[in-house]
């Protein structure tokens, strides 16, 4: 992958992060993303030796996408799954991405926003059930030390959620 | 640096599908942005609904929020340590329990061993129920759990909310459908206080057999509501009687009396494979296309009763005899039988509900024959001939039970009937636990308390192809003559029936055979 003004290589793409760092991807690793393959799919012929502007992630998310498309480039495609299926137990992550997925906050949060913008399913559900196991089982005190949130709610109306939401008492 | 909560609300909702039900009551807790996306929000409590319990199709419309709440709620209840703690949710637990039930799998695989589905919400039932302290909170506290402690029967008091916990904690018993034996589940150390005899005082008093119940199960008013501590006494005494046989550990039987929640809810059905001869294709039949309750194939029976001498004693000579109808007759320990029977019944026509009937579903008439899996396990001399014609017909009851009543019938002639109710509604697996009595209402009797569940959708297949392809189990056994109690009684369940040498006797009408294990397919 190189940064020069070369065009890239037959059956590669480029990509340019949104702090202008250009990655060559192979086509059918970004295709992953759905708004890339769309984009792709728009232009046709053209799509040959083009740069698409990627203007929402920094150049070291983007690496880190790919990556993980690199590594899922053989999954079946995306299929839009029928939310009224009964789904299984679905926070369970493989261990090759739960790995993936061991980067600090911030980056687990460009990751999903990242996935979400470039419309790549898997890796946002992924993203999501890794924040959702670190919620799981937890106080809310603990939550706003985990997440770094504030607690906006006054005694009185603090008092009032935790009668809403007595049902759950047992934490 | 981006926060959890400066994520666009769309993907905080995606992560919170995720999350466990208890944590819907906890996430709101920690920020106002957090409150307002989960408080209301129907659609994310309905997503981690179904990401945890079964999808509940019979019934489309479900309030998402209040469903997981309670659900949740139940767990927090019967997590509580003492029985005095839990015990005055049983209104809520009773409630919460039966819509779960009614929610519960219509479209998952056959559960291994069994003719119910998998369902997630059994599951997780039958996961709170361990604790015995949640058993004896919920499941224990009808008349005859009280009087086997010995507790104040307050008979003369009727308390009508009293009345209604008896009702409740009888019915949960019943959809638990594993009969609790002992009088107090949580305390180890008194388990003299056996239930069996309480329970027989009850199926076997003759005076609970009246014309307002139709000597079925049910009321003694006009209301035709089942009566479930009726019901209960019956699913305790044939039970019991399993149990003290060996049976009810074997695959067969474990599934209906032996594994909690297993199969009571509406639809929970599933047939056992089996490979079917290919030359003899049924053809379909459009009734049975048009019968809600399933009623076409093989049941498996079990009648119980009294020798009549015991029975009439009980009733009409013994002390108890001549108490006043509103004090229950002393407990009854005297020997039982019991005879297991195949019934193999078909739709015969379908009419619309009655006047008196629910009227939600038709009203199914079937017939068939019935036969005990008795002595000389023979084909030749076929069964048939030795097995009883039997007629019925299914219904729904104004408050929407599943009633069953059979006619069995000897040389041309209707000698006794049954009326049932079927445990977890339409087509459950659990089957119907009932009363069987002469057909003319003979007010000497006898009458005693009998259950049925299906084996298989097959009806024609012999009667050998049955015993071979559904009770694999029953080998034959040359010999031994009487294969009775003696015969099964090393297999008896568990070892906390050790102390039972001194029981009265029960004869188990098979002979000749004996039970081995079911293997699935």
């Amino acid at each position: 992958m190189g940064e020069s003004e070369a065009p890239p290589a037959a059956n590669y793409i480029r990509l340019q992060s949104n702090d202008n760092v250009k990655i060559d991807v192979e086509k059918a690793v970004a295709e992953r993303s759905l708004l890339i393959k769309n984009m792709l799919e728009d232009l046709g012929p053209n799509a040959e030796g083009q740069t698409i502007p990627i203007p929402n992630v920094t150049e070291p998310v983007l690496r880190k996408v790919i990556e993980w498309c690199e590594h899922h480039r053989h999954d079946p495609p995306a299929t839009n799954e029928d939310e009224s299926d009964n789904r299984k137990k679905t926070t369970d992550i493989d261990e090759w991405d739960q790995k993936f997925m061991q980067v600090d906050q911030e980056m687990l949060f460009e990751i999903i926003l990242a996935s979400n913008y470039l419309d790549i399913k898997a890796l946002l559900d992924v993203g999501c059930k890794t924040v959702a196991n670190m919620i799981k089982g937890k106080s809310p005190e603990e939550i706003r030390k985990t997440f770094n949130i504030t607690n906006d709610f006054t005694p009185e109306e603090e008092e009032q959620i935790r009668r809403e939401n007595e049902w759950a008492e047992d934490r | 640096m981006v926060l959890l909560t400066e994520l666009p609300p769309e993907i905080v909702e995606h992560i919170l599908g995720y999350v466990e039900p208890s944590d819907l009551g906890w996430i709101p807790r920690v920020c106002k942005n957090l409150y307002h996306i989960i408080h209301g929000n129907n659609s994310l409590f309905r997503i981690v609904y179904l990401n945890n319990y079964d999808n509940p199709l019979n019934k489309p419309v479900v309030n998402w929020v209040q469903a997981l709440k309670d659900v949740v709620r139940l767990q927090v209840v019967c997590r509580r340590d003492r029985v005095q703690d839990k015990k005055d949710e049983l209104p809520f637990v009773y409630d919460t329990i039966k819509s779960f039930l009614q929610n519960a799998a219509t479209d998952t695989e056959r559960s291994p061993l069994t003719t119910h589905l998998t369902s997630r919400n059994a599951e997780l039932l039958r996961s709170i129920f361990k604790d015995e302290t949640t058993q004896s909170a919920f499941l224990c506290r009808s008349t005859i759990f009280g009087r086997a402690r010995r507790e104040c029967t307050c008979l003369d008091n009727p308390v009508s909310s009293e009345q209604t916990d008896r009702q409740k904690s009888a019915h949960l018993h019943c959809l638990f459908g594993v009969p609790i034996l002992y009088a107090r589940p949580e305390s180890h150390e008194t388990r003299d206080r056996k239930l069996n005899p309480y329970a027989c005082s009850v199926v076997y008093d003759l005076r609970q057999y009246t014309e307002n119940t139709k000597w079925g199960p049910f009321m003694d008013d006009t209301t035709d509501r089942v009566d479930w501590e009726k019901v209960e006494a019956i699913m305790v005494v044939i039970g019991s009687n399993l149990r003290k046989l060996g049976l009810a550990k074997f695959p067969l039987c474990r599934s209906y009396w032996d594994l909690p929640f297993a199969g009571t809810w509406p639809q929970s059905y599933i047939p056992h494979p089996i490979s079917r001869e290919p030359e003899s294709p049924e053809p379909p039949n459009p009734l049975e296309l048009e019968d809600p309750y399933g009623v076409t194939g093989t049941w498996l029976r079990i009648v119980c009763f009294l020798d009549y001498t015991d029975f009439f004693t009980y009733n009409f000579a013994s002390e108890g005899a001549q108490l006043p109808r509103h004090i229950p007759r002393p407990a009854l320990d005297v020997g039982q039988a019991m005879r297991l029977i195949l019934m193999r019944v078909r739709v015969t026509s379908i009419e619309p509900p009655g006047p008196e009937d629910g009227q939600e579903l038709p009203v199914v008439h079937f017939e068939g024959v019935s036969q005990s899996l008795d002595d000389s396990f023979d084909d030749n001399a076929n069964s048939d001939l030795r097995g009883m014609k039997e007629v019925g017909t299914v219904r729904l009851t104004r408050e929407g039970e599943v009633r069953w009543t059979t006619f069995s019938i000897f040389n041309g002639v209707e000698r006794w009937r049954s009326e049932s109710v079927q445990v977890g509604g339409v087509k459950s697996s659990k089957g119907v636990l009932g009363n069987w009595f002469d057909k003319d209402f003979d007010p000497r009797g006898p009458a005693g308390p009998s259950a049925f569940w299906k084996i298989s959708d097959s009806y024609v297949a012999e009667y050998s192809e049955i015993l071979q392809k559904y009770l694999p189990s029953v080998v034959e056994s040359s010999g031994d003559g009487h294969g009775g109690e003696d015969a099964l009684d090393p297999l008896s369940y568990g070892s906390e029936d050790d102390e039972d040498e001194d029981e009265p006797g029960l004869e188990l009408e098979i002979t000749g055979i004996s039970w081995m294990t079911w293997t699935d397919v």
